[in-house]
Formats: C-alpha cells, structure tokens, sequence
C-alpha cells in the first residue's frame, strides 16, 4: 500500500467536525421531535399517521443521496485509485442500507393502516428494495476478495452500474401506475403540504442528514485505519 | 399536560401503535448503527495504537 493510503489530515480535521456534528444533531432532534410528534397538526386524509412521514421520507432521501454520493467515490476510486475514496464508499454503503431499510420498515407501518396492506410490489417499493440489494451487495462484495483492493475494485463497479436504480426509484411514480403516492416536496409549483408539516419534515430531514454526515466521518476512520493495520500486517491480508 | 391530554398523545387517534413502531424501529436500529460506528472506530484505534507503541519499543 502507498505511504499516504492513510489521509492523516482529512481523519484529523474529522475527528473536530464529528464533535461539532454530535451537537448539532442533538440540537436538531431536540427541536424537530416536537413538531414531529406534537407542534404539526395531523393530515387531512392521513390522520396522525402523517408523523410516520417525517421519519419516512428523510429515511429515503438519505438512502438515495447516500447511494449517489457512494458511487461518486467509487467512480473516484476506480478511475483515480484515491485510497479516500474507497474508505468512503465502504463507509457510506451500510449506513446507506439501514436507512433504506428504514424506510422500507417505515412505509410498512403507514401502509397497513393507509393502504390496508403492509407491501405492494409496485414500482416504487420494489426499486427501493433493489436499492438495499445493491447495497448489501456492494457490502458482500467488497469483503468477498482476500485481496482487499480486488474487492473494492469489483464492489465500486457493481455499485456505478447501480445507479441506472436511482432515477428508476425517482421517476418510477411517474412512469408506473403506482399506489406510492407523486412527489410532493420538490414541485414547481412548491410543496403541496402544510406550513407545519413541511416545517416538521425539514427538521427531520436536517437531524437525519447531520447524523449521515457524522456517520460516514466515524466509520470513514475506522476504514483508514483498519487499511493501515492490513499494511502493517496487524488485520488479514492486503 | 392533563393525563387525559397525554392519553390522546399517546393514541395518535387511534393509529398510535403504527406510529409509535415506527419512531421506536428508527431510534432503535439509529442507535445501533452509531453505536457499532463508535465501538468499531475505538477498536480499531485501540490496535494501532499498540502497533505504535510496540513499534516504539522494539
């Protein structure tokens, strides 16, 4: 392995933001829970259960913006063999798997009582599955090699041909007569919700994106580091 | 808060163990990954740490 493979600087100045990013997602959750769960008024149509959205679709928009961020790394790292690029794919894909499968869990509660059905092989729901397949896949791949590098080389292919899934989850209410419901925050006419409801969903959305962020900063570390250990020869094979 | 108001909290008219699932599901699994994030970040520290010092001292 290279002698810089481990990126001493970007793990020093992470350690520093990861602290500041602790804080602020506390302050965020401390502030989006109430409305959440209190402040917003229920729906019209979805009573209460409008709630579950707030943890819904934050849970879907960082599965989708963590799969395109993970395969720009793993775009980075197959053309320009940058060692940080990898750390962060592998850092990124399990998280990027828990909040899919979030919302994958998330949509089932709301759909047993609004649909009367816990899962519907529709358009939406089945790409969104494939999207957590590509990311266990990407995660069994990547540790299937004794060659670390052959795995990561051969995950951040898989992964880049992935992302023909994302504008199919994106558009796939359009395409498709779905029983998901069409976009409802990134309109051009503006989002067609409450006020409060909006207001419920964004801080929701900012708390999930600060704990994303800390996340990928943790494990990115952790996965420089264990690179350093398999070149000293301390972690398996290189 | 009267005990009555923390009731109809709690039952989210009606759809309360729909709603209170999700957020405990969320918190739950939320916790899990930062806490296997935290754990795996000290243990890998922690050994190269001892390489460093193992290194030192030989």
């Amino acid at each position: 392995m290279l002698p810089n493979a481990y990126p001493a600087r970007f793990i020093g100045l992470s350690r520093t933001v990861v602290v500041w990013l602790a804080i602020l997602t506390v302050v965020a959750l401390a502030v989006a829970l109430p409305w959440a769960l209190w402040l917003s008024p229920p729906d019209y149509q979805q009573k209460d259960t409008i709630r579950i959205m707030y943890v819904h679709v934050p849970s879907a928009w960082i599965g989708l913006m963590a799969y395109v961020l993970m395969a720009a790394c793993a775009l980075v790292s197959l053309i320009w063999k940058k060692p940080l690029a990898d750390y962060l794919a592998r850092a990124i894909a399990p998280i990027g798997a828990v909040f899919t499968l979030l919302c994958l869990v998330t949509g089932s509660l709301w759909g047993r009582p609004m649909w009367g059905t816990w899962w519907e092989w529709d358009a939406r729901m089945t790409s969104m599955l494939v999207l957590l397949f590509l990311y266990l896949g990407y995660m069994a791949l990547s540790n299937a090699f004794d060659d670390f590098t052959r795995g990561t080389r051969a995950a951040a292919l898989l992964c880049v041909v992935g992302v023909i899934n994302i504008p199919v989850i994106k558009f796939s209410v359009e395409w498709w007569n779905t029983l998901h419901q069409t976009t409802t925050v990134f309109k051009k006419q503006g989002p067609s919700m409450a006020p409060e409801q909006l207001t419920a969903l964004l801080l929701m959305a900012l708390a999930f994106h600060l704990l994303f962020a800390l996340l990928v900063l943790v494990r990115t570390e952790t996965e420089a580091t264990n690179a350093r250990l398999r070149s000293l020869g301390a972690l398996g094979t290189d | 808060m009267t005990p009555t108001d923390l009731t109809s909290f709690f039952a989210m008219g009606g759809y309360g163990a729909f709603i209170w699932s999700a957020y405990a599901v969320v918190f739950l699994i939320v916790a899990a990954l930062t806490a296997e994030s935290l754990s795996s970040r000290a243990r890998a520290r922690r050994l190269l740490n001892q390489l460093d010092t193992e290194g030192e001292n030989r």
